[in-house]
């Protein structure tokens, strides 16, 4: 930096140079003097031309030249005619231009010989600090690799712990690449060829149409997959299978779908557990509550079996009568026959709120359910000295839903007003059952004028085995809650404003669940 | 027999026989049944609806069920007790209606029976209750009379007959009011003259049906 800064200084290095060319010529020419005085000889013209390659070699071009100038110097002044003076003998220019020539010569020679010699260095300068890059840039390349070991052999770790696959489909070609997970999860060998076709052979026929159908659209340039299909396993034995993936371009016309494939057997295979264990529990539940409202049914069953016994009596007293008035004998039997009907219709009622079928999921009319649960209450509602009213929205929108289940929520929810209400001396005992609905969702509220909910009970009403009531088992509203929540809606109660509190479910109109 | 001759009886309307139920397949079944044996049957879905219709004067009895809506059964029995309704009640109760059945029974109830019952327990116990209702008329008609004669009394009148048929005799009753032994008798021969009563005896009873005490002087 410096040397470039005063460039017009020169560096101490080009000094000694030059110092190096004046002694050594001198030294030649001292050497010469010396020579020719002691041995006789005349070595001058070769002791200066070393003295000129030796400056040459030492200072470079400069300084040579400078020896050079100062060789022809002494040559004159010491060698040529008239000793001792500059100037030069006619005769002798031959010999000066001569030794001119042949010093610039070795001058020039050296410089080229320095030239090369210098370009040899800086190349090898250039070797090594090449050498040296490659030397840290492998370091780090082994450093790189160990590191990306470790992460794939955490990756493998995580995807065997998780059962998860990572794959990779080229639409063109047809070429489907597996994580070695993937060959586990798939059980497919390894050493088979992948494919398309191979894995429409494996899916599970029934929803081979699934896995068809996300082809067929990612072919058409899809985006993004997400999808659960079944897998047969080459036993014969059926793995639920999660696939998310998208659409990824390394090589430009090349689309390729990324993703990852996830054995979610064990989760399925447990939500289905739960499942029926929640259906089993919810069965109880709905036994429990025909127990609550046991008086209720026996009277709804006796009483159109009191009214048959009843006309068939008098219709037999008709007919004996002197003069069987056969008129009034069809109206009695007619009347049997209506109420048999309406007893078997009691019966059939009951049948299906314990009956152990699966959740079957039609539209539904909320308002109906409300209707028939308050039919099925009649009674409880007079035994309890209840003011019940409805205040239901028209023309409600339907949702998807068990009937069964949403009535036993309906059911659970009034006896629990009814219940909240046992204390009540002081004011009507009012039961207001409403349905209200908007874009989203529609609402169905059971509001008591009970006793009220406590503060502190708020948070854990909906727990299982919370209870207020002596003898209760606190199963009623947690049953609600996972009815409601199975049905992608939510459940939850707040204090009225008055004395009592309301309890409100929410049910979505389109479940996202379904697909 | 469709035509025969009117029994020569005063005109008496014929028993009636009301149900009040709010199930109708109960109501229209009683209904055919006290039909088929010639009562007359009114019907009814609830005690207010029974309670709008006047009854008429000839005997009747009222056939209950034990839950109805709005209010009770047992609440309504007692209703009609507060506004002097008295009417024969039979109270139909449907399952474990036990208790209910008691208070009833206690509150002066004919009979209950529980659903279903025999046709035949239903009319006993209606043929029962009408009987009693007749009776309890009878009764009323002769107290009415008795009434009747008795506003006709005079003050003086009054006070000796409750003196006389309280046991005293016409000296200690003539002592108790200031007056002469003859004055008393002639106000008790009025009395006992416009009372229609034919002894003493005949006269105490009608003081006890009257409900007559002797009057506190002291």
């Amino acid at each position: 930096m410096l040397t470039s800064r005063l460039s017009w200084w020169p560096s101490p290095f080009a000094l000694l140079g030059y110092g190096a060319a004046i002694v050594s010529v001198t030294v030649a020419l001292t050497v010469a003097l010396l020579l020719d005085a002691f041995l006789q000889s005349m070595p001058y013209v070769s002791l200066l031309l070393c003295s000129i390659m030796f400056v040459a070699w030492f200072g470079g071009l400069g300084p040579s030249l400078l020896a050079a100038a100062l060789a022809a110097l002494y040559f004159v002044f010491f060698l040529v005619d008239p000793i001792g003076s500059i100037a030069i003998a006619t005769k002798d220019i031959p010999r000066v231009v001569l030794f001119v020539i042949t010093s610039l010569f070795v001058v020039s020679l050296s410089a080229a010989q320095r030239r090369s010699a210098e370009s040899l260095r800086s190349a090898r300068d250039d070797l090594q600090a090449s050498v040296r890059e490659l030397a840290r840039v492998n370091k780090a390349l082994l450093a790189e690799n160990v590191e990306r070991k470790r992460v794939e052999a955490y990756l493998e770790e995580a995807q065997t712990l998780s059962h998860t696959a990572s794959f990779g489909w080229k639409i063109v070609g047809n070429q489907v690449f597996l994580s070695k997970e993937g060959y586990r999860v798939l059980d497919v060998d390894r050493d088979q060829k992948l494919s398309i076709g191979l894995l429409l052979r494996r899916v599970h026929p029934d929803d081979k149409h699934i896995l068809q159908n996300e082809i067929d659209r990612a072919s058409r340039g899809g985006l993004d997959q997400n999808y659960e299909m079944r897998w047969l396993t080459s036993t014969g034995t059926i793995r639920h299978l999660h696939v998310r993936a998208h659409r990824m371009q390394f090589d430009p016309g090349e689309d390729e779908f990324v993703g990852a494939v996830m054995d979610v057997t064990d989760t399925r295979n447990a939500e289905e557990a739960l499942g029926a264990t929640q259906a089993a529990l919810a069965r109880a539940a709905r036994m429990a509550t025909l127990g609550e409202m046991g008086a209720s049914i026996a009277h709804e069953v006796n009483q159109p079996l009191a009214g048959i016994v009843t006309n068939g009596e008098a219709g037999l007293r008709w007919l004996d009568r002197k003069e069987p008035e056969l008129g009034e004998v069809r109206g009695a039997m007619e009347r049997m026959i209506r109420d048999a009907k309406r007893a078997s219709q009691v019966v059939e009622r009951l049948r299906a709120l314990v009956r152990k079928t699966p959740a079957k999921r039609l539209p539904l009319d909320m308002n109906d359910v409300i209707t028939e649960s308050i039919a099925l209450l009649q009674r409880e509602v007079q035994t309890h000295r209840i003011v019940l009213k409805t205040d239901l929205a028209r023309d409600l929108p339907l949702v998807l839903a068990d009937r069964i289940e949403l009535q036993q929520v309906v059911i659970n929810l009034m006896v629990n007003g009814m219940q909240a209400m046992e204390s009540v001396t002081d004011r009507p005992r009012l039961l207001l059952v409403r349905s209200s609905a908007d874009e989203t969702q529609v609402v169905v509220a059971v509001q008591d004028a009970g006793v009220g909910l406590e503060p502190a009970a708020m948070g854990r009403l909906f727990n299982p085995f919370f209870t207020t009531r002596d003898g209760g088992m606190g199963m009623g509203l947690s049953i609600c809650r996972s009815i409601v929540e199975a049905h992608g809606g939510h459940i939850w109660a707040s204090p009225n404003e008055g004395p009592g509190a309301s309890f409100q479910f929410a049910l979505p109109l389109q479940p996202e669940a379904v697909q | 027999m469709s035509r025969a001759p009117q029994p020569q009886v005063p005109v008496k309307a014929a028993p009636s026989v009301f149900v009040v139920d709010d199930d109708p397949s109960m109501r229209e079944a009683l209904d055919s049944l006290f039909r088929s044996v010639d009562l007359q049957v009114e019907l009814f879905a609830s005690a207010a609806e029974f309670l709008q219709h006047r009854r008429p004067d000839g005997a009747s009895c009222l056939v209950l069920d034990i839950r109805l809506p709005g209010v009770s059964g047992l609440d309504f029995q007692a209703q009609l007790q507060k506004a002097n309704i008295r009417i024969p009640i039979i109270f139909m109760t449907g399952h474990g209606d036990i208790p209910m059945s008691v208070r009833a029974m206690k509150a002066g109830a004919v009979d209950f029976l529980a659903k279903p019952f025999r046709d035949q327990d239903m009319l006993d116990a209606v043929a029962a209750a009408l009987r009693r209702d007749e009776q309890a008329r009878e009764a009323e008609k002769v107290a009415e009379s008795l009434r009747a004669s008795y506003e006709l009394l005079t003050a003086r009148e009054r006070e000796v007959m409750a003196l006389v048929t309280s046991g005293l005799m016409n000296k200690q009753v003539a002592a108790e009011l200031g007056l002469s032994e003859i004055t008393v008798k002639i106000h008790r021969g009025h009395a006992m003259r416009k009372m229609k009563a034919r002894s003493l005896a005949d006269l105490v009873r009608m003081a006890e049906n009257l409900g007559l005490h002797p009057p506190k002087t002291r």
